[in-house]
């Protein structure tokens, strides 16, 4: 961290393999398998490097990282909003895979992954964080910016949601 | 199925009960074949979605990071303000041409021509007329 934070690029080459997971869950979680999601990674690293000069180190940086994946991804969620004003189909809609390249495993992660993609930005952030991530609520609530009696109703809220978007599923695994 | 008991199994999750709401649900639990059912399938759903988070991106990822940044230090200052200007100009083009296509559109289907200035300034008074009124004071407004 401190290598990166003087500027050695291959110590930030290191530092983004680090925390590659933890930023893919939230933006791919967040926006759905698509190519925007790659773009909005590499520019969450590039934020994060830019401000490195500025880091204080009040939070850790997987927190930092964490809250510029979540403000790029809601950012890129407003842009998908007003290209649909234009365009019908737009980019954020899941790929589909061929079929005998879909394992049970991948099905189901398909499933969910489009599942939470059907919930507005404000819950589907904090599923993201709470379930995907597994920050705590307090850690989530900072995050967001928000009370941690917020993020608890909506984290209830979401949770019931997608439990009827799954249900049929989820109906499944449990007989 | 009680809402209020529905709230308390999600909020237990999370580990925000009081004791008392903990005692609670743990015997409405017991008791409640369906509520039962509701944890098993939240319990599910939690472990289907913390499973279906995304470890990555595409593969080499670190190095298209590396090369944007790259790409960011030995870009000119400069020539990123000239594309940057050249950006907006692109727009104020469009939206230019788009004003203008419009105008010009109207005027064919009505068959009359309108211009800008012909919609701003009033067509009852000219130049002189506003020059007139504005530089020859009399006599009497000055004193």
């Amino acid at each position: 961290m401190s290598a990166s934070q003087s500027g050695d690029t291959n110590a930030f080459r290191e530092f983004v393999r680090r925390y590659e997971p933890r930023v893919a869950a939230t933006v791919i979680g967040m926006l759905g398998q698509c190519p925007e999601a790659d773009d909005v990674g590499q520019e969450t690293f590039i934020r994060f490097y830019k401000s490195l000069p500025n880091f204080r180190g009040d939070s850790s940086a997987a927190t930092y990282l964490t809250r510029i994946a979540i403000n790029l991804s809601l950012n890129e969620i407003k842009r998908r909003k007003r290209r649909r004003l234009f365009f019908v189909k737009s980019t954020d809609d899941v790929k589909d895979m061929p079929a005998e390249m879909i394992s049970d495993d991948d099905e189901m992660k398909g499933l969910v992954q489009r599942a939470i993609q059907k919930l507005e930005p404000k819950f589907r952030s904090v599923v993201v964080l709470r379930l995907m991530e597994g920050c705590s609520t307090r850690e989530t609530a900072k995050i967001l910016k928000l009370p941690e009696g917020t993020v608890l109703s909506r984290l209830a809220r979401a949770q019931q949601k997608l439990g009827k978007i799954l249900e049929p599923v989820l109906g499944d695994d449990y007989e | 199925m009680n809402n209020k008991l529905l709230e308390l199994l999600y909020r237990s999750f999370d580990g925000d009960l009081t004791q008392e709401e903990n005692n609670l649900l743990e015997k409405a639990l017991q008791e409640s074949f369906k509520l039962r059912e509701e944890m098993t399938k939240m319990i599910l759903l939690r472990t289907h979605v913390s499973g279906s988070a995304a470890k990555s991106f595409k593969p080499f990822f670190a190095e298209r990071v590396a090369n944007r940044m790259k790409e960011i230090a030995n870009s000119n200052p400069q020539q990123e303000f000239l594309g940057s200007l050249s950006y907006v100009f692109r727009r104020v083009a469009i939206g230019a041409a788009i004003v203008f296509t419009l105008l010009f559109s109207a005027n064919l289907i009505e068959g009359k021509f309108h211009s800008f200035e012909k919609n701003v300034t009033s067509s009852e008074m000219s130049l002189d007329d506003v020059l007139a009124t504005t530089f020859t004071p009399s006599l009497e407004d000055i004193l």
